[in-house]
C-alpha cells in the first residue's frame, strides 16, 4: 500500500492551508481552457530523444477525474482509463491530470517506471486519436451499439458507452480491442533475451507504444461506425479492420514535424524508402563503428518498432510498402495481417506517389542549382516536410470519411476502393491533386477491383447516384452538437417509416418478407470547396435472417446472413428548398446515395455462397455460440 | 519379393488326388469378398482390410491407436486383445500397413503391443511429413512436437479452467507422452520408430501426385490405389507453424511468468492499490443496466470490471491446441482403394485444408476457400464411393458438408469412436457429432465402433450406444468378438 504523501496529512495541509481570497465578484470568469497539453512518446520508449519522440500534445479540455476518467456519464465518446492488471489481480495508482504539478509541467514526464505516465500516454493518443476521427468525420463518434432496440436489457449490455483501457491488463506481447471488456486491454511483457533489438531482456509496454494504442482505438472507433464490421463474412473483413487500423496509426507519423523532417534529409526525399542511410556517412571501404553510423528503418513507414523489436523479429512489427504490387497475392494471401497489407501498401503507394508529383517542382529546383548532393538543404527539407503533412491530412480524411459510404455489412476491399472514390468525389468533384487517379491505379495493380463495377474508370467505381428517391419528409438534421433525445426519436420514426415503405422498400432492395433495423444514423457537417457548409446524414439500414450450413440437414446448424444499405441523404440547399415543389421548408432529405448488399437475387445468393464456405473453412460449423463469427482481435493479434 | 509367398501344398504321395484340389488353406474358409473389419478400441482407429486372392487371403493394417481423451473415457483398454486377435487372424504376416499421421490415437498400438514387432509385413505407407529425408520436413515435425510440450507446460503452469483438460488431452494425443509411457504403455516416438526402422522395410512416403507402390501380392489381388491427400508441403505451412510458435511461445511466458517467485510485477509495489483509490465513476461502464436509466456512477463496480477484463483473455492455449491438432490431422493419408469396381475411402483424420485440396482442386491450399466448387475429380470419386471410413471419429470438421453432399446414396461407412471422450455437447462440439452422423446416416449405411460389446476371453465391455446393425445396399455387417466386418463382393 503506498504511504500517504504530505498532502494527505490533514495536520500538513492545515498548517500550510491558503487562506481563501476573496475576489470582488466583479471580474469575469476566466475562459474555459480549450486545450490541455499532455506529455508522451511519439513513437515508443525505444527511440528514446530521437526524432522529437518526446513530444507535448495538444488534447481537448476535458472535465477528468483519476483515472484518469472522463467525469460526463453522458459524453458518447468518453474514456476511462482503469490500470487493472488481471495477471497480477492488483491495480496500480491512477494519475490526477487535474493534480497542480502534473498540470504545470505540460503532463508527467516521461518515465517507464512510473504507471500514472503510462495512464497519462494512454489517454492522450487515445483522445488524440477521437479528436482526429471526429474532425475528418465532421460529427462526434459512439462506441459500439449493438444496434439493437435499447429496451431489451439483454440487447444493451453489448452496447459500449464509455470505452475502458486497461494499460496493464495482462503479462502478453499483445494488446486488442475486446468488446466483452468493454474497451482495449494492452499487455506487457519481457522481451526476448536472445533476439531483442534495442530492449535485451527489458520489460517492454504495449501501452507505451503510439502506434499501438492508435491502432486499437481505429479498431474501437470503427466498430461504434459500422457494428457489422466485426462478423467476418469473407476472408476481406478482418483484414480491412486490420488494414484500417494501420493505415490511419501510419498517416500520425506524418505529423511529427521532426521525424519527418528527419527521414527527409536521410532519404534525400525519398520517404518511401524503407531503410534511411546512417545521419554519419561511413566512408568509402570503410565499416560502421559507432551507433551513428547505422543506418535505420524508416520510422516513417515502420509500425511499432520496439514491439517489433521486442518478439524477436528483428524489425518493425510491419510496414507500410511491402512487397512488390503484383495482383497474384490477393488471390493467395488470406491470413488477415498479410492480407490487410495489401490493402495498406496500395493506399500509401498512391500517397508517395501523389507526393513525389506534388514534389518534383521543388527537386526540379533545387537540382537545377548544380549540386545534387545527398544533403537536402533545410529550407527544402522543410518545404518538402510542409508538403508531405499536408497530404496526409488530406489523405487521412478522405480513408476515414469513406466509412461512411461503405454498405452496412459484408466489407470487401472492392468495397472500400468504391467508397474512397466516392467520398472524394462528393467533396471534391474536380480531382486536381489527382488522388483519384492514384488510388484507382494504386488497387487496381494490386489486383483489387471493386465487384459490380463494370469499367475501371473513375466514374463506373464510384457508386451510383441515387435516382427516384421520393425526399425523406420531416427529417430534422440537427446542429454539429449533436441531435437531442427528441430529434434522436423522431428521425428514428422517420426513417423507420420510410425504409418500411413497400415502393422503397423494393427501390433499395430491401427482402420484402424480412424486417428492416436501423442500427444508426447520424448526421455530419463538413465544409464544400467553396467553403459553404454542406449537411447530409448517413444511415444504415439492415436486415438479417438465418441460413443452414446445409440446407439438407438442418440439424448441423445456422449462421446469420445480412444485407443491407447505407443511405447518403443531404438536406437541401436553400435554394433547392424555396423551390415551389418543396413549399419552403427545408425540413426534409434527399437520398443521394444508396450503397446496397442484397440478401435476394443473383448478388444475395453469391454472398450465401461465399458466407457459407468462409465458415464452414474457418470451422465454424461446430460450436453454437454466436459470438464465435465475430472477429475475436485477442487471437488474430496473437497469432494464434 | 517377400510377399509373394506361395503357398504351396506339400505333395504327399498318400493324398488322394482329389484331396488335393482343396488346397492347405482348406482349414479357413476362402472368402470371396473384401472384408473391411474395424476393431472396436476406443476413441481411436484400427482398420483390417483383408483382400480376397488366389494364394490366399493378403491383409492390410490402416492404423492402429486409441487415445483416452479429456475425459479419460476414450481408452476402454481393448486394444492389446485386438491386435492379439488380428496377429492370429494374419498369422502375423501383413502386405501392407498405413499409417496416416502419428497421433496417439493411430499410432499407439504399434509399440504398445509387442505383437509387432515379430510381424512381416511387406510394406509400409506413411504421409509425406513422416519422411527422413527432407531436413526441413523432420525439422517441421520436430517443432510441431515441441510447440505441443510447450503448450502441456503452459496449461499445467496457468490457472486450471474450463479448457484445460481438453488441451492437455490434445497434447497427450500429439505426443502420446513421448518423455514417459503413459498408462498402457508404448510411446508415438517407439511406435515410430518400429514403424520406420523396426519392420524390416522401408516405409513409403507419399502425398497427392504421388503414384502408390502397392505389393505386388494385393495388385494381383485386384486392388488399386490412389493417393488423394495430404496436399504437398507448401510454404504456407510452414509459416503457420511459425505463427503458431510465435502464439504459444507468449503464453508459456505468461503463465510461466505469472506465478511463484518469478513472478513479472511491471512497477514497483508503491504504486499498488486497490479498487477504492479510483472514483467510483470509473466503473460505470460495468454497472448492471436498466432500460432508459442512465449508469450508475456511484457504486464501484470493481468485481464486474475484474471479471470482464479476466474473461476478455481468450481461451489462447486451447485454440493453439486446436490449431496444432489441426495441423496433425491434415497431414493425414488419404487413400482411395479400387476393388472390383467398388471404391473405398479411408480419409484418416483428414480436416478441411486437406479435404480441399483433391475435393475442390484447389490446387494451392491456401486458395480463396469461398470460391471453391467441387472439382471433377472430387465429384467422379465420392459420387461413386462404397464405403467410407468417417473422419476423425466424426468431427464435424473432418467430413466437409459439400463432401457429404456429393456422395452417393447407398454407401457403407465405419465411424470408429467412442462418446463423451472430447468436445461437448451443449456448445455443438461435441465428437462424433450428432447432426454429420444423422445426415450420413440418410444417405448410407453407418455403424460406429462402440455400438459392438467386446467379449473376448474374460475381457467384457459393454456397447457404449444402443444403435441397432443398419443393412446397407450393397454387402453386409457381421458382429464379431471385439470388431465389425464388412463384406463386399
Amino acid at each position: 500500500m503506498r504511504k500517504r504523501t504530505n498532502r494527505e496529512n490533514p495536520d500538513v495541509t492545515a498548517k500550510f492551508a491558503r487562506p481563501v481570497l476573496q475576489s470582488n465578484g466583479r471580474v469575469p470568469d476566466l475562459e474555459r481552457p480549450l486545450i490541455r497539453p499532455l506529455k508522451a512518446y511519439a513513437f515508443d520508449p525505444s527511440q528514446r530523444h530521437n526524432l522529437g519522440n518526446l513530444m507535448t500534445m495538444e488534447i481537448r479540455y476535458q472535465e477528468v477525474e483519476r483515472g484518469p476518467v472522463v467525469r460526463d456519464i453522458h459524453a458518447r465518446d468518453g474514456l476511462a482509463v482503469v490500470d487493472y492488471d488481471a495477471t497480477n489481480n492488483v491495480y496500480y495508482d491512477p494519475v490526477d491530470l487535474d493534480e497542480m504539478r502534473v498540470m504545470i509541467r505540460g503532463g508527467l514526464d516521461p518515465l517507464e517506471s512510473d504507471p500514472r505516465f503510462h495512464q497519462q500516454m494512454v489517454y492522450a493518443v487515445a483522445t488524440d486519436t477521437i479528436q482526429h476521427f471526429e474532425a475528418a468525420l465532421g460529427r462526434r463518434i459512439h462506441w459500439r451499439r449493438s444496434g439493437l432496440d435499447p429496451v431489451d436489457g439483454a440487447a444493451d449490455t453489448e452496447n459500449i458507452y464509455t470505452l475502458n483501457l486497461f494499460p496493464h491488463a495482462m503479462i502478453a506481447a499483445n494488446a486488442f480491442y475486446s468488446p466483452r471488456a468493454h474497451g482495449i486491454l494492452f499487455g506487457y511483457f519481457r522481451a526476448d533475451e536472445s533476439n531483442q533489438g534495442g530492449n535485451p531482456g527489458q520489460v517492454v509496454y504495449t501501452c507505451l507504444s503510439h502506434d499501438i494504442i492508435v491502432h486499437e482505438m481505429t479498431h474501437a472507433i470503427v466498430d461504434g461506425m459500422r457494428g457489422h464490421f466485426m462478423e467476418q463474412t469473407n476472408p476481406d473483413v478482418a483484414a480491412f479492420h486490420e488494414a484500417f487500423a494501420d493505415i490511419v496509426a501510419l498517416f500520425r507519423h506524418f505529423s511529427h514535424a521532426e521525424a519527418v523532417l528527419y527521414a527527409i534529409q536521410q532519404s534525400s526525399g525519398a520517404l518511401f524508402q524503407a531503410q534511411l542511410s546512417p545521419a554519419v556517412a561511413v566512408p568509402t571501404g570503410g565499416r560502421a563503428s559507432i551507433a551513428a553510423q547505422t543506418g535505420s528503418e524508416n520510422p516513417l513507414i515502420a509500425l511499432a518498432q520496439q514491439f517489433g523489436q521486442a518478439t524477436g523479429q528483428g524489425r518493425a512489427l510491419r510496414s507500410a510498402l511491402t512487397t512488390t504490387p503484383n495482383s497474384s497475392d490477393i488471390k493467395t494471401t488470406f491470413e488477415c495481417h498479410a492480407r490487410g497489407a495489401i490493402l495498406v501498401s496500395g493506399i500509401f503507394d498512391a500517397f508517395f506517389t501523389i507526393y513525389v508529383e506534388r514534389t518534383a517542382d521543388l527537386f526540379r529546383i533545387y537540382r537545377s542549382g548544380g549540386d545534387a548532393s545527398a544533403e537536402i538543404p533545410e529550407p527544402l527539407a522543410r518545404l518538402l516536410a510542409e508538403q508531405v503533412s499536408q497530404l496526409a491530412e488530406v489523405f487521412f480524411t478522405v480513408c476515414v470519411r469513406a466509412i461512411d459510404y461503405c454498405p452496412p455489412v459484408d466489407i470487401s476491399f472492392g468495397d472500400f476502393l468504391r467508397a474512397v472514390i466516392t467520398s472524394d468525389f462528393d467533396l471534391h468533384a474536380e480531382d486536381e491533386a489527382g488522388l483519384r487517379d492514384a488510388l484507382l491505379q494504386a488497387f487496381r495493380v494490386r489486383g483489387i477491383v471493386p465487384d459490380g463495377s463494370d469499367f475501371f474508370t473513375e466514374a463506373s467505381v464510384a457508386w451510383p447516384k441515387a435516382t427516384g428517391y421520393p425526399p425523406i419528409q420531416n427529417l430534422s438534421f440537427g446542429n454539429p452538437d449533436g441531435l437531442t433525445k427528441a430529434q434522436q426519436d423522431a428521425c428514428r420514426r422517420t426513417l423507420q417509416a420510410y425504409v418500411d415503405d413497400r415502393d422503397i422498400r423494393q427501390r433499395i432492395g430491401f427482402d420484402p418478407g424480412l424486417p428492416v433495423d436501423i442500427p444508426s444514423f447520424h448526421p455530419i457537417f463538413r465544409v464544400n470547396q467553396d467553403g459553404t457548409l454542406r449537411t447530409d446524414m448517413v444511415v444504415e439500414a439492415t436486415q438479417s435472417r438465418q441460413a443452414p450450413f446445409d440446407p439438407d440437414n438442418p440439424d448441423l446448424g445456422t449462421f446469420p446472413l445480412r444485407g443491407g444499405a447505407t443511405l447518403i441523404i443531404s438536406k437541401p440547399e436553400f435554394a433547392e428548398a424555396r423551390d415551389e415543389r418543396n413549399a419552403g421548408s427545408t425540413d426534409y432529405g434527399l437520398v443521394r446515395y444508396v450503397i446496397a448488399k442484397h440478401l435476394h437475387g443473383d448478388v444475395g445468393e453469391k454472398r450465401e455462397a461465399r458466407q457459407r464456405a468462409h465458415y464452414l473453412g474457418l470451422g465454424l460449423v461446430e460450436g453454437s455460440d454466436p459470438a464465435r463469427f465475430q472477429i475475436d482481435f485477442a487471437l488474430t493479434h496473437g497469432g494464434v | 519379393m517377400a510377399g509373394a509367398k506361395k503357398r504351396s501344398p506339400k505333395k504327399s504321395p498318400k493324398k488322394s488326388p482329389k484331396k488335393r484340389a482343396v488346397s492347405s488353406a482348406a482349414s479357413k474358409k476362402v472368402p470371396k469378398q473384401l472384408r473391411v473389419r474395424m476393431y472396436r478400441v476406443g476413441f481411436g482407429d484400427f482398420f483390417l482390410v483383408t483382400v480376397p486372392s488366389a494364394d490366399g487371403p493378403r491383409h492390410i493394417v490402416i492404423d492402429c491407436g486409441v487415445t483416452r481423451g479429456k475425459t479419460g473415457k476414450g481408452d476402454i483398454a481393448t486394444i492389446k486383445t485386438a491386435v492379439r486377435h488380428m496377429a492370429k487372424e494374419t498369422g502375423s504376416k501383413l502386405s501392407l500397413i498405413i499409417v496416416t499421421h502419428r497421433h496417439q490415437d493411430h499410432i499407439i498400438g504399434f509399440s504398445r503391443c509387442p505383437e509387432f514387432s515379430k510381424f512381416k509385413v511387406d510394406a509400409v505407407w506413411m504421409p509425406y511429413w513422416e519422411t527422413e529425408y527432407a531436413p526441413k520436413v523432420t525439422a517441421f515435425q520436430a517443432d510441431l512436437e515441441n510447440v505441443a510440450l510447450s503448450l502441456r507446460a503452459a496449461a499445467l503452469a496457468g490457472n486450471h479452467d474450463e479448457h484445460t483438460d481438453e488441451v492437455l488431452a490434445i497434447v497427450e494425443n500429439a505426443t502420446g507422452m513421448s518423455l514417459t509411457e503413459g498408462p498402457g504403455g508404448g510411446t508415438n516416438k517407439k511406435s515410430l520408430e518400429l514403424l520406420k526402422k523396426g519392420l524390416g522395410v522401408k516405409p513409403d512416403y507419399y502425398a497427392k501426385g504421388d503414384r502408390a507402390k502397392l505389393p505386388s501380392a494385393l495388385i494381383k489381388a485386384g486392388l488399386k490405389a490412389t493417393i488423394l491427400g495430404p496436399p504437398p508441403a507448401d510454404e504456407v505451412d510452414f509459416l503457420k507453424l511459425m505463427d503458431l510458435q510465435k502464439g504459444v511461445g507468449q503464453y508459456v511466458a505468461a503463465a510461466t511468468a505469472g506465478r511463484g517467485r518469478t513472478a513479472l510485477m511491471p512497477f514497483d509495489s508503491d504504486f499498488v492499490v486497490d479498487a477504492s483509490s479510483y472514483p467510483a465513476t470509473a466503473f460505470r461502464e460495468f454497472a448492471p443496466r436498466s432500460p432508459g436509466r442512465a449508469p450508475d456512477a456511484e457504486t464501484r463496480h470493481d468485481r464486474a470490471l475484474e471479471q470482464a477484463v479476466k474473461r476478455a483473455t481468450p481461451a489462447a492455449l486451447f485454440m493453439a491446441a486446436k490449431k496444432l491438432d489441426a495441423m496433425l490431422n491434415n497431414q493425414s493419408l488419404v487413400v482411395l482403394f479400387e476393388w472390383k469396381g467398388k471404391k473405398l475411402l479411408f480419409a484418416g483424420d483428414a480436416q478441411g485444408g486437406n479435404w480441399e485440396y483433391w475435393l475442390f482442386g484447389a490446387g494451392v491450399p491456401a486458395k480463396d476457400p469461398s470460391a471453391l466448387k467441387l472439382s471433377n475429380e472430387g465429384k467422379s470419386i465420392l459420387g461413386s464411393i462404397d464405403f467410407y471410413k468417417v473422419g476423425h471419429h466424426g468431427s464435424t470438421n473432418a467430413t466437409p458438408i459439400p463432401a457429404v453432399e456429393a456422395m452417393r446414396n447407398d454407401f457403407a461407412a465405419m465411424c470408429s469412436v467412442e462418446a463423451h471422450t472430447f468436445g461437448t455437447e451443449s456448445n455443438n462440439s461435441e465428437v462424433p457429432r450428432g447432426p454429420l452422423l444423422d445426415a450420413l446416416e440418410k444417405k448410407g449405411a453407418l455403424v460406429r465402433s462402440d455400438q459392438i460389446a467386446v467379449s473376448v476371453g474374460e475381457l467384457d465391455v459393454p456397447a457404449g450406444s444402443k444403435v441397432s446393425l443398419p443393412m446397407p445396399k450393397k454387402g453386409r455387417f457381421v458382429i464379431g468378438s471385439c470388431y465389425v466386418d464388412y463384406l463386399l463382393s
